[in-house]
C-alpha cells in the first residue's frame, strides 16, 4: 500500500463518509473502490467488469426489484 | 442455433452484479467475469433500466444500458406478438404466483431453448425446474 493525500470539498467528503458508513466500510476503502471503478479494466477485453458494483445498493437489492419497479403491495 | 448451454440472465443477476452491497454480489461478479453465452428478455432490460431510474437517476439508468451493450455474447429476446401465446400460457400455468410479464417471458425462453442454467435470485424463475445459480454456487 502507498499512502497518499487527496483534497475533497466538504460536501463530497460528507457524502463519501455517509455512503461508506451505509456500506459498512471505511472512508478510505470507499475511495479505493471509487478509484478502482474509474480505472481501465486490467483485462481490456472485459470492459463490462468496470461496471461491477457501480452503485452500492442494499443487501437485498436483487431481491426487492419488483417492489422498486412495480411498487410494493399496500 | 443450439442454445442449450447458454444461461438465462435475469434482472436480479444484473442488479446483484452492479450493486456492491448486494448479498450475492461476489457470486455474480465471479460469474460475469467468465460468462458463458447469455440470453435475456427485452423486458428484463426494461426492468433493470426502470430499477436504476426509480432508485437512482437517469445517468445511472443510462450506465446500465452501456453495461448491457458491452456484454459480449448476450442475446436479447424480443417481446412481440409472436411470443404472447407462450408467455400467456406460462402466466396461466402459474397464476397463483402472480408472475410479472418479465418472469413469464423468462420461463418461456428457458423452455423454448431447453436452458439448464439460470442466473437469478428470484425464486419465480425456478418454477419450471431450472436451478438458480445461487443454489448451485
Amino acid at each position: 500500500m502507498i499512502r497518499t493525500q487527496v483534497s475533497l470539498d466538504e460536501k463530497e467528503y460528507r457524502l463519501a463518509k455517509k455512503s461508506a458508513k451505509e456500506q459498512g466500510i471505511s472512508t478510505a476503502e470507499f475511495v479505493r473502490r471509487a478509484i478502482r471503478q474509474s480505472l481501465p479494466s486490467k483485462n481490456p477485453s472485459k470492459q463490462w467488469m468496470r461496471y461491477a458494483g457501480m452503485v452500492s445498493g442494499d443487501l437485498d437489492s436483487s431481491q426487492t426489484i419488483d417492489d422498486v419497479v412495480y411498487g410494493s403491495e399496500e | 442455433m443450439d442454445r442449450r448451454n447458454n444461461c438465462y440472465v435475469d434482472t436480479s443477476a444484473f442488479i446483484s452484479f452492479l450493486a456492491s452491497s448486494d448479498k450475492y454480489h461476489s457470486l455474480f461478479r465471479r460469474l460475469f467475469a467468465e460468462a458463458p453465452p447469455l440470453v435475456t428478455s427485452a423486458l428484463t432490460i426494461a426492468e433493470g433500466h426502470a430499477w436504476f431510474l426509480r432508485k437512482y437517476d437517469v445517468e445511472r439508468a443510462a450506465r446500465f444500458l452501456s453495461f448491457v451493450r458491452q456484454l459480449p455474447r448476450l442475446t436479447i429476446e424480443p417481446f412481440d406478438k409472436g411470443v404472447l401465446v407462450d408467455v400467456a400460457a406460462v402466466a396461466a400455468r402459474f397464476k397463483d404466483q402472480e408472475l410479472t410479464l418479465a418472469d413469464a417471458h423468462a420461463l418461456a425462453i428457458m423452455k423454448r431453448y431447453g436452458l439448464k442454467c439460470c442466473w437469478s435470485t428470484d425464486r419465480h424463475l425456478e418454477l419450471t425446474g431450472v436451478p438458480l445459480a445461487i443454489r448451485e454456487n
